[in-house]
């Protein structure tokens, strides 16, 4: 059932606090939580996160909103820590980058599937494909550096396959432009996809772009530089399809909607009952929020709020395995490749990117080197290698 | 309670997803493996980068070999004075942060069962801070700088890094806590005797002699750790049973 944003007035933002306690809690279980809900612990504190970073652009642009945003930043990012922080410490980075890459596949083939644009649509896939092999690609490297099964962060609900190879992920500037929606046509859910993909595919760039410099072999090194610059292509990607002109206001009111529309989302899916009552409490925090900014628009723009936010949000996003959705778009598009906002078959690749994917990858690729002959294999790949293992099946 | 863990729900075995487990392995045989790019393997490319490396940092100088030989400090002799050096800030090190690991191990067993004699923790805690006592104070003796981070030191932090994660997540049980302690003390004592030789072949029984003590007090350590250990983890078997 959906949710009607304006009868819900959620909590007034002068109650909303968090202690230090209240911020850093018990961790979920690695081991005993469902994949799912680490998904929604990540994805929130991407969503979190693109409000921040929004709010932090606006007030630079906007003399008379740097207050209220200041404010209500405050309260995102004390959201953003404890959504973040439920991550234990158990979880190596590798592992985490697993969980990232489960994100970005689970949720971009759940929003590809309910994109009522087409062409938005297209665009879903088309990333989808890259991030599921960078899922491979980190697998093979969690296998063979760390010696552990990324299956332990899946719980089988994601395949760890091939899928667009990164090599060929590399393009030019202007292959990675794409054509945004009409903020007056464009339906509400369109516009909570855009926010969330981008949101989920900017944490994942934060995060590879962190931590990369943590791993000390230089294999793990080159290979999180190399997936960082995709993701920092994805961004480019996703942030082109919100229009740009929609105003400050209206971008503001659509990133607390959309807070609003992924906690609802949570708090209909979520099973353990902690985690449950966290999400609860910040869908309540993004009511109050959201009409404070409501208010800020009407009064500013002198235009009804539900002229850009419907009263009623749309179904969420599902949280579940995509598994046969996500196979059908790599039997079917795997093969192709972006072209300036169009996309195209292999063979019609631009001469832009094939350069500088040529002067790129000149000296190697990491994806590449990392997952030469790399099969998943439930418990990881030394159950299938020979004994004695040789130097031959070391290499790689 | 921070017992051993019982059975329960963990999620990771396929078996408890055998359908979907069999899906994915299934899916490498329509996706499977495909090299687009051959002309580099991992082997190779990790020598290039080893063989092309700096070294973590170099072992800071003492001062005796700097010429400005303050009074009282001992000429170091034997054939590798800046291993001496470097492996005697290992110890530093080592045994700097084995007071913080035992602070953390007696914290979690203040809070929690089922606890450990907090006595023995307590002066096995004191012990290792005496020993970093005792290295800095053959640092000084030598001419050296026990406020610098040897390479050794750097290394066997990142070494231990582990350890401190795990004895300090409120999640750990004691007998997980017991275990890293033991990988903490089962290194320290190899490192003792290596450092007792070290010593010896650079002419100073003083201090060897005062190493060789503080080697029969990190056997204590680790033989109670073990044994610790073994019981806490029978004795679980046998409350299973």
């Amino acid at each position: 059932m959906a949710l009607n944003i304006f009868e819900h007035r959620g909590l007034p933002i002068e109650k909303q606090l968090l202690t230090w306690q209240d911020m850093v809690q018990v961790p979920i279980s690695k081991l005993d939580d469902d994949a799912f809900t680490r998904v929604r612990v990540i994805l929130m504190n991407g969503i979190e996160l693109e409000s921040i970073q929004f709010s932090r652009a606006c007030a630079r642009m906007n003399k008379q909103l740097q207050l209220p945003l200041a404010q209500l930043r405050r309260i995102d990012q004390q959201q953003a820590t404890l959504v973040n922080w439920l991550l234990g410490a158990d979880h190596s980075p590798l592992e985490t980058t697993i969980a990232y890459e489960q994100v970005a596949i689970e949720v971009t083939a759940a929003v590809a599937q309910t994109e009522p644009d087409p062409y938005l649509a297209q665009i879903y896939r088309f990333g989808l494909l890259e991030d599921f092999d960078h899922m491979y690609r980190y697998s093979a490297l969690l296998d063979r550096l760390e010696g552990k099964d990324s299956n332990n962060i899946l719980q089988s609900y994601t395949d760890v396959l091939p899928g667009r190879p990164t090599i060929y992920e590399h393009r030019a500037p202007e292959d990675d432009l794409r054509e945004c929606y009409n903020r007056n046509t464009a339906q509400a859910l369109t516009k909570m996809h855009a926010l969330t993909i981008t949101a989920a595919e900017q944490q994942t760039w934060n995060y590879y772009m962190n931590i990369g410099p943590l791993f000390s072999d230089p294999l793990a090194r080159q290979l999180y530089a190399e997936i960082a610059h995709i993701e920092e292509q994805h961004v480019t990607q996703y942030q082109c399809i919100m229009d740009p002109s929609e105003t400050w206001l209206e971008k503001w009111l659509l990133h607390k909607a959309n807070e609003v529309y992924n906690y609802y989302g949570c708090v209909q899916q979520e099973k353990n009952s902690r985690v449950k009552a966290v999400w609860e409490r910040f869908l309540d925090y993004e009511l109050g929020q959201f009409h404070v900014v409501r208010e800020l628009f009407e009064r500013y723009e002198k235009r009804d709020a539900q002229s850009v936010v419907p009263a009623v949000l749309p179904e969420p996003i599902a949280f579940e395995s995509q598994r046969e959705f996500v196979r059908e778009v790599l039997r079917n598009e795997v093969n192709l490749r972006a072209k300036g906002t169009s996309f195209v078959d292999i063979s019609e690749e631009s001469v832009a990117s094939k350069t500088y994917r040529q002067r790129i990858n000149a000296d190697g690729v990491p994806s590449e080197i990392v997952a030469l002959n790399y099969i998943w294999t439930p418990g990881g790949e030394i159950n299938t290698l020979r004994r004695p293992i040789n130097v031959s099946q070391l290499q790689h | 309670m921070k017992d051993a863990a019982e059975f329960g729900l963990n999620k990771t075995p396929t078996q408890l997803h055998p359908v979907m487990t069999q899906s994915m392995v299934q899916g490498s045989e329509e996706f499977p493996p495909h090299a687009e790019d051959i002309a580099f393997d991992a082997f190779s490319m990790r020598k290039s980068y080893i063989e092309n490396s700096e070294q973590l940092g170099s072992v800071p100088l003492p001062s005796s070999f700097r010429g400005a030989v303050k009074t009282g400090a001992q000429v170091i002799q034997g054939n590798s004075p800046s291993v001496l050096i470097d492996k005697l800030g290992e110890r530093l090190a080592f045994e700097r942060s084995g007071v913080r690991l035992y602070d953390a191990l007696i914290t979690k067993c203040k809070s929690a069962e089922p606890s450990l004699d907090l006595t023995t923790l307590e002066q096995f805690r004191n012990d290792e801070a005496e020993h970093f006592a005792l290295v800095r104070d053959c640092i000084v003796a030598m001419g050296g700088d026990p406020t610098a981070q040897t390479p050794c030191a750097d290394s066997a932090g990142m070494a231990a890094m582990g350890l401190m994660q795990v004895l300090n997540d409120p999640r750990s049980s004691i007998p997980q806590c017991v275990e890293a302690i033991l990988m903490a003390e089962l290194t320290d004592l190899a490192a003792w005797e290596l450092l007792i030789e070290l010593i010896s072949d650079a002419g100073n029984e003083e201090y060897a002699g005062k190493f060789r003590q503080a080697r029969m007090t990190e056997d204590r350590h680790m033989q109670t750790i073990k044994g610790w250990l073994e019981r806490l983890t029978l004795s679980n078997e046998m409350a299973v049973a």
